[in-house]
């Protein structure tokens, strides 16, 4: 029949070539998206991007690359990519406070070791679901099913693939606007005013831009800013000689005159600040401009103090990193698309001339002017449009359009199905928050246009992961008889018995992960249930530098500065030894804590794997229906869950488990994610997950690794490790963070977890079991993006009415799918070069 | 029925949301001073956000007394650092800084005079003292970090009740949802519509056409046109009759019951994964792959057959 030679060749899936591949480009991905999530709190899946590009590596520098060999590369890549949201969501929080991580400590071995667990096992756990998922319930994952397109667009013939590259420039067109304001350049001097004029900058801005040209110019600077940034450098040097690993083995005279040298100079350092920011402020003539300088960034004092030191060009100074003001791409801003000028009739007149041209002293009403600049406020920035205040909706009612192609993408893909998603933001933002507004149920500070973002952290948030909960647990009954049936024919599977079966893992996979599991996470609970659980001696309020003087109190670890501490501690009274446990919210047991301590490490271990499997279903359908997941809700509850078990004191463990869950669910919904594109190209099912699952455990290594670099230059350059102050704020973190403190301080909404959850479960009886899912992950995410989401889905049902669902599916895929690739592309060019230029 | 029942499950969903949302409201006027400290003298309320504001530039001497509480407040907390072993720590003696004249900036002054003062704070135990002053402002209730079942309230009925009344009717609106779409399937069952492919005529549509597709390639001249021919008849196969299963899950879960459903899907998805495999192939020009693949679909598809029947 074969017209070619009569030997067969073999066609091409798992290659080395592939491997390889996956492996670098996942990498890369990795440590860059791990930057950029550390500095704007989300990161990127990749596998479109994993796919355009084994396209280019495998099919146009190799020449020798198919669909499913591409399909195995991209699998490769994302699975390396992937666990960087777990990571970068969780570990840095231990940083925020105040635990160190370095390669020596064991904290570090641990949380790593857990990471990797977390990711081979979110793989491991999901594998027997994915006959119930995309077998049985079909599920849609949008953005798998995109890059399915991608890798059939070359077969599917040229009209497809134009349509797919229409698509992706189309995108990149539409988000560039959005996007590429974030790349940041130093703004030429005569353009200052214009930047003011349109709100790109901040008059204070220009004054101090104008004074840096000035020292440049002069080659001086102030020399209080110079000696600020002096004495800075050596408060980092002082530090750095400070640390308990550099001055072990000194005595303890030498160890207490460094801390003092540390005391010192950081009171120094203070002073030089105010002193730097007083000098700049003198050389401003007008009063009021005075006050708009504010606290100007370490960075100008220290190049200011290089410079004057002959150690680097004055030139440098003209940089965004030091206060000079930036100038970037166009964006949507500039448009200046504004609200009409509504002047408030009654008001008083503030003298708002200064502010720039056009600018006068009448006063704005509230309405159009709610930062109170004395201008009307923009309705199109860079990412949104504010279409309620364009239609003079009431403040309290929130209808904001994210410009984001990849969220119209996506829901184009989900359908009609989606409509539920926007269904539930509706309610939230147009019916529930003003509702609770108008009725007087917001606290009377929140004033009409902050009723959204109220309602969005305190009900909308708790209820939504509630509502999930009880959703996905409704599901999850509902779907029993998948499952038992997705089972059974893993089962048969195992035995090896028929053609399809034979494609697939079998449930061995799944028992020797459960061991694993167990066993991991018994390790690593075991190991922080009896390190202490404070770095700040409660009663000396020193750091603590050794783990030598510790007692235990309420079944926790508490650690003192030295003997003296811990004696004191010890001789307290009761009540007074309550009062300073409170202060590491050690007042309080877990509901374990009675429990001898290697007993309750084996319970949390066994909770926290089934705790993981749970959510990695939750995950999975959520992406599956949306292709939205909200891994910072389940890890929350992670950290809340282990809390509640260990007690409020054990962080160090709670994050631990958070760290390795939040790694399990998204890896898990990676999987299931890879494994429906697989699908769609006819990809062997067993040979997808085999590779997943032995590459993943690369993934946390890299970030940690990042991370480790990242903290390192930042304890260098900023003197402290992450956080506010730096250039990579985490706010992922901070968000976690807040959580932990809520959890010590009994601030956690359970109740509203309980009625969504109810809610939820209530919501899935009916005909659609994913339904409390649904309008869960509606309430839990921001209105922007579901509204634009809720867009995608109309469209498809428009062009289904009009053109028919053939034409829906055949044309407006690969169009939606150029959509996903066009913005995740451009995010990540726009990352690399935000990342090249420091 | 089915619009009822989504009106039922909108209405219940947003009462339900409402009342979970006052969860945490405590109201003022059902709380006695009396109730509010424990046998130690300890609040056992503390405010988990602001309650009520007043304007301190309209009201100056309401504004201090408040004040005034509120330092009261800070300082009855209890010293948390009973025995606070303080270390020396070294002084400097620093020059003192040159004050520089500045005047506020117009959003400044705009800001401040119209900021607001909250006459209890987050994180505020609700003394007596606060409790006065709340209900003399008029408050009508405050959120609390606590939740007491007995203290519920959603308007002026109990939001225990509110709440199950909710849950009822989400309960009854997803027993409509249910019948309804019962309804339609039987409605569909008993008079099939002539322009929808049902699930058997769309699978032996798949299984024909798998097999005049092996019959067929033979016939043609070069791996390249056998190719071509996969690639073109299984694209209309799986946005044709492939869909139309995937569309028919509803009348099929109501016949075969989600088991059978499960076990024909289950069935189903293996040779339709042969069949995009066999176009995967063809499109890379690997026939005799894609030709497997064929084989495999078609030996795999009377497997599921047999579940499409139904149970006797």
């Amino acid at each position: 029949m074969s017209d070619g030679p009569a030997r067969r060749s073999r066609y091409r899936e798992v290659t080395i070539a592939s491997i390889i591949f996956g492996v670098i480009v996942g990498a890369i991905m990795n440590a860059a998206i791990t930057y950029a999530g550390l500095k704007i709190g989300f990161t990127i899946v990749g596998s479109a991007i994993a796919a355009v590009l084994g396209f280019g590596v495998l099919r146009g520098l190799l020449r020798k690359g198919t669909i499913l060999e591409t399909n195995i590369g991209q699998t490769i890549a994302s699975a390396v990519n992937t666990p960087n949201s777990g990571v970068i969501f969780t570990v840095p929080v231990l940083l925020l406070l105040g635990y160190q991580l370095r390669v020596g400590s064991l904290d570090f071995w641990l949380i790593t070791l857990a990471c990797v667990a977390g990711a081979i096992l979110g793989g491991a756990f999901i594998v027997p679901l994915r006959k119930q998922m995309l077998d049985i319930e079909r599920l849609r994952f949008p953005s798998a099913t995109a890059v399915a397109a991608i890798l059939k667009s070359p077969g599917a013939g040229p009209k497809k693939s134009i349509v797919l590259l229409v698509g992706i420039l189309l995108s990149a067109l539409i988000a560039a606007p959005a996007q590429l304001p974030q790349i940041k350049s130093p703004a030429e001097l005569d353009a200052l005013e214009g930047l003011v004029e349109e709100g790109r900058i901040t008059r204070g801005d220009m004054l101090l831009t104008q004074q840096i040209d000035a020292w440049i110019e002069a080659e001086a600077a102030p020399e209080e800013v110079v000696a600020h940034g002096r004495l800075a450098e050596e408060l980092i040097a002082a530090r750095e000689a400070n640390k308990p690993d550099v001055k072990r083995d000194l005595s303890a005279e030498e160890q207490r005159a460094r801390a003092d040298q540390v005391d010192i100079l950081e009171q120094k350092v203070a002073h030089a600040a105010d002193a730097g920011r007083a000098a700049i402020q003198r050389a401003i003539a007008d009063p009021v401009d005075r006050s708009r300088i504010g606290a100007y960034p370490l960075e100008l004092a220290r190049r200011s103090a290089d410079a004057a030191a002959g150690e680097r060009p004055w030139s440098d100074l003209r940089a965004v990193a030091v206060g000079w003001a930036p100038t970037a791409p166009f964006g949507y801003a500039d448009l200046q698309i504004r609200l009409p000028r509504e002047v408030d009739p009654d008001a008083e007149p503030v003298d708002f001339a200064f502010n720039g041209k056009g600018a006068t002293d009448e006063v704005l009403t509230e309405r159009v002017d709610r930062d109170r600049d004395g201008r009307p406020d923009l309705l199109v920035t860079d990412e949104q449009v504010d279409v309620g205040r364009f239609l003079g909706l009431p403040a309290e009612m929130q209808l904001i359009f994210a410009i984001a192609p990849f969220a119209l993408g996506a829901g184009y893909l989900t359908g009609r199905a989606g409509l539920l998603v926007l269904a539930g933001g509706v309610l939230a933002y147009l019916v529930i928050n003003p509702v609770l507004f108008q009725a007087g149920w917001m606290p009377a500070t929140v004033s009409d246009h902050q009723a959204a973002n109220f309602g969005y952290g305190n009900i909308n948030r708790p209820l939504g992961i509630g509502l999930l909960l009880g959703g996905a647990l409704m599901g999850v009954v509902a779907s029993l008889p998948a499952i038992r049936e997705a089972f059974k024919s893993i089962a048969v599977a195992s035995a090896g018995a028929t053609q399809a079966t034979r494609d697939e893992l079998g449930l061995k996979v799944l028992v020797v992960a459960v061991i694993a599991a167990l066993l991991l996470l018994f390790v690593a609970a075991d190991f922080t249930g009896s390190r202490a659980i404070n770095t700040i001696c409660p009663v000396t309020d020193q750091k603590v530098e050794s783990a030598d003087y510790t007692t235990t109190y309420n079944g926790y670890t508490i650690a003192f500065a030295d003997d003296e501490a811990k004696q004191a501690f010890l001789d307290a009274s009761d009540a007074d030894q309550e009062l300073i446990a409170k202060t590491m919210s050690a007042h309080k047991k877990g509901m374990l804590s009675g429990l001898d301590p290697h007993l309750r490490a084996a319970l949390i271990a066994i909770i926290g794997a089934l705790w993981i499997w749970f959510a990695g279903i939750i995950i999975a359908q959520c992406t599956g229906m949306t292709d939205w997941s909200p891994i910072s809700g389940m890890a929350l509850l992670t950290v809340v869950l282990v809390m509640l078990l260990g007690g409020p004191g054990a962080v160090l463990g709670a994050v631990l488990i958070g760290a390795a869950l939040c790694v399990a669910i998204t890896c898990a919904a990676d999987m299931m994610a890879d494994l429906k594109t697989g699908y769609l190209v006819g990809a062997m099912p067993k040979r997808q997950q085999v590779v997943e699952l032995i590459c993943t455990g690369i993934g946390p290594l890299i970030t940690m690794a990042v991370l480790l670099l990242i903290v390192a230059t930042n304890e260098q350059k900023f003197g402290v490790p992450i956080g506010v102050g730096t250039d990579t704020v985490a706010p992922q973190a901070q968000a976690l963070e807040a959580i932990i403190t809520g959890v010590q301080g009994g601030e956690m909404p359970y109740a509203l977890y309980g009625f969504g959850a109810a809610l939820g479960a209530l919501l899935g009886l009916g005909a659609f079991s994913g339904l409390g899912v649904l309008i869960g992950l509606s309430m839990y995410l921001p209105m922007i993006y579901i509204s634009t989401y809720g867009i995608g889905c109309l469209i498809n049902m428009g062009v289904s009415k009009v053109k028919g669902r053939r034409w829906a599916e055949e044309w407006g895929v690969p169009l939606a799918a150029g959509f996903i690739v066009g913005d995740a592309v451009l995010a990540l060019g726009v990352n690399a070069i935000v990342l090249l230029r420091g | 029925m089915r619009p009822l029942a989504y009106l039922l499950l909108t209405v219940s969903l947003i009462a339900g949301a409402l009342a979970a949302a006052t969860a945490y409201l405590a109201p003022l006027d059902a709380l006695d001073e009396t109730d509010l400290l424990d046998d130690n003298g300890d609040a056992k309320l503390t405010l988990s956000a602001p309650a009520g504001v007043i304007d301190p530039r309209a009201e100056p001497e309401l504004a201090a007394s408040i004040t005034a509480l509120h330092t009261e407040l800070d300082a009855a907390r209890k010293d948390p650092k009973p025995i606070l072993l303080v270390r020396e720590r070294p002084q400097v003696e620093l020059p003192p800084i040159e004050p520089v004249e500045t005047r506020p900036t117009g959003q400044q002054v705009l800001l401040a005079r119209e900021s607001v003062m909250p006459i209890g704070r987050g994180g505020d135990p609700l003394t007596p003292d606060l409790l006065a002053a709340l209900k003399d402002a008029e408050v009508e209730s405050v959120k609390v970090k606590s939740f007491d079942l007995m203290r519920w309230r959603f308007a002026a009925l109990p939001g225990l009740l509110v709440f199950g009344l909710a849950c009822a009717g989400l309960l009854a609106g997803a027993g409509l949802v249910r019948a309804a779409a019962k309804k339609e399937i039987d409605a569909h069952a008993d008079q099939p519509s002539g322009a929808q492919e049902s699930p058997e005529q769309a699978f032996e549509a798949i299984h024909a056409e798998v097999v005049a597709l092996k019959q067929a390639l033979p016939g043609l001249a070069s791996d390249h046109e056998r190719n071509a021919m996969i690639v073109d008849r299984l694209g209309v196969l799986q946005s044709e009759h492939i869909q139309a299963i995937i569309d028919a899950r509803a009348p099929l879960i109501a016949r075969l019951g989600l088991g059978g459903f499960a076990e024909f899907m289950d069935r189903f998805a293996a040779a339709d994964r042969k069949i995009n495999r066999a176009w995967s192939a063809a499109a890379d020009e690997a026939f005799e792959e894609a030709m497997d693949a064929l084989e495999a679909a078609d030996a795999l598809l009377p497997g599921a057959a047999e579940k499409l029947k139904p149970r006797s």
